[in-house]
């Protein structure tokens, strides 16, 4: 019997852990303080760390959670991989189900996570962070010298990377959408004989 | 089959996050708000942090530190030299700057308003002549210019005859460091060689 592969889930599959090591070293969005920048705020669900001036500042608990996140993607992508060499077993769709939501959630999450916190930095500190484009930020008078007024050039965006997770994402979704095709195409296992 | 296999997968998803942040919390078990505000960040938070400059200087009114302003507590500018143009009203003044830190550093743009102490006579302005780079832990010259008001030069000529520096008030002080823009309202003293400003 020939045997089946889901050509779009090993393409996510290999994309998800290509998005991890990609991830690692540059950032879904960046927020740079100054031209040339002297402080740099660098995002991504694997990696989320604060230059200043050329010292790099990262939080424990912050630290964990990009190694959980890394983790579930990775999990994520190798799952995924082993499921498009066997899309056609009884357990195939258990390992679909787990893997395709992985890039998926990590892009909303993401989104939904950078919005809070530009949120909550504008709601408490008074800072309003622009999340796409370049500004002149005003920092609060509780946060300057005493009579001084300070005016900071600041630039954020989405790197590549982030687009590039929104494309793994949407392969991932393809990957189960074409699994329901191989589902249907595939025959069914002939009836065993009849008892005697 | 199936059914340990979404076992194992749930498993997967929860270790996957669990076990990271759990190696965090048993490591900070002693002082858990580590996990959090670790102490760089803490020494930020309370402003004594030998990552960021010093930017709350001088503003009382009170400072002296010979002609060297600290530009936004970026940069320490040293007097050099200085040249008056007395047909002009006009000097020029070339200091060196340090850069000290680790990133290149660009001034863009300096300037204030200055008056004499003793008598707040206005006596003119200063800026600076050209945009410059310093890269990270180099020293580059810089090199400002102003003219001075004949009220002031008048003055400092009847009232500064032997002295060697006459005390001056810097006011609306703006510094353009890499795109950030630090004004201050207060004033710097500062005290310059009289061969400045006549």
């Amino acid at each position: 019997m020939q045997s089946k592969i889901n050509i779009i889930a090993l393409v996510a599959g290999v994309s998800t852990l290509l998005l991890i090591v990609i991830s690692l070293f540059v950032p879904w969005w960046q927020f740079s303080v100054g031209n040339p920048a002297i402080a740099k705020v660098n995002v991504s669900p694997v990696n989320l760390n604060l230059n200043i001036l050329g010292n790099t500042l990262s939080d424990p608990i912050v630290y964990a959670l990009n190694i959980g996140s890394a983790l579930t993607l990775a999990a994520g992508g190798i799952i995924m991989l082993i499921y498009s060499v066997k899309p056609d077993k009884s357990y195939s769709k258990k390992l679909l189900g787990f893997a395709y939501k992985k890039p998926l959630y990590a892009v909303i999450l993401f989104v939904i996570g950078l919005f809070s916190l530009t949120f909550l930095a504008d709601r408490f500190s008074g800072i309003s962070v622009p999340l796409m484009g370049s500004s002149a930020m005003s920092l609060p008078q509780g946060m300057m010298p005493e009579g001084a007024n300070i005016s900071v050039g600041v630039t954020a965006g989405f790197v590549w990377p982030f687009y590039f997770a929104i494309v793994v994402a949407g392969l991932c979704v393809a990957a189960r959408v074409y699994h329901r095709k191989i589902s249907v195409s595939t025959p069914l296992p002939p009836p065993p004989p009849a008892p005697q | 089959m199936v059914a340990a296999l979404s076992i194992a997968l749930a498993l997967i998803s929860i270790g996957c996050i669990l076990g990271p942040v759990g190696a965090v919390v048993i490591i900070y078990h002693d002082d858990l708000t580590q996990l959090v505000i670790t102490p760089e960040i803490r020494d930020i938070m309370n402003g004594n942090s030998s990552i960021l400059p010093d930017m709350g200087q001088s503003n009382d009114g009170n400072s002296n530190n010979n002609g060297n302003s600290e530009l936004g507590g970026l940069m320490a500018p040293v007097f050099v030299s200085a040249q008056f143009d007395d047909t002009t009203n006009t000097f020029t003044g070339v200091f060196n700057i340090t850069n000290s830190l680790s990133e290149d550093l660009t001034l863009n743009s300096f300037s204030t308003d200055v008056s004499i102490t003793q008598t707040d006579i206005p006596a003119g302005n200063v800026m600076l002549s050209s945009p410059v780079t310093v890269h990270a832990g180099e020293t580059t010259q810089l090199t400002v210019t102003g003219q001075w008001s004949q009220t002031a030069l008048d003055y400092i000529t009847n009232n500064y005859g032997g002295a060697s520096s006459v005390d001056l008030s810097l006011t609306n002080i703006s510094i353009n460091v890499n795109g950030i823009v630090i004004q201050t309202a207060g004033s710097v003293q500062i005290s310059v060689p009289t061969n400045v400003v006549s």
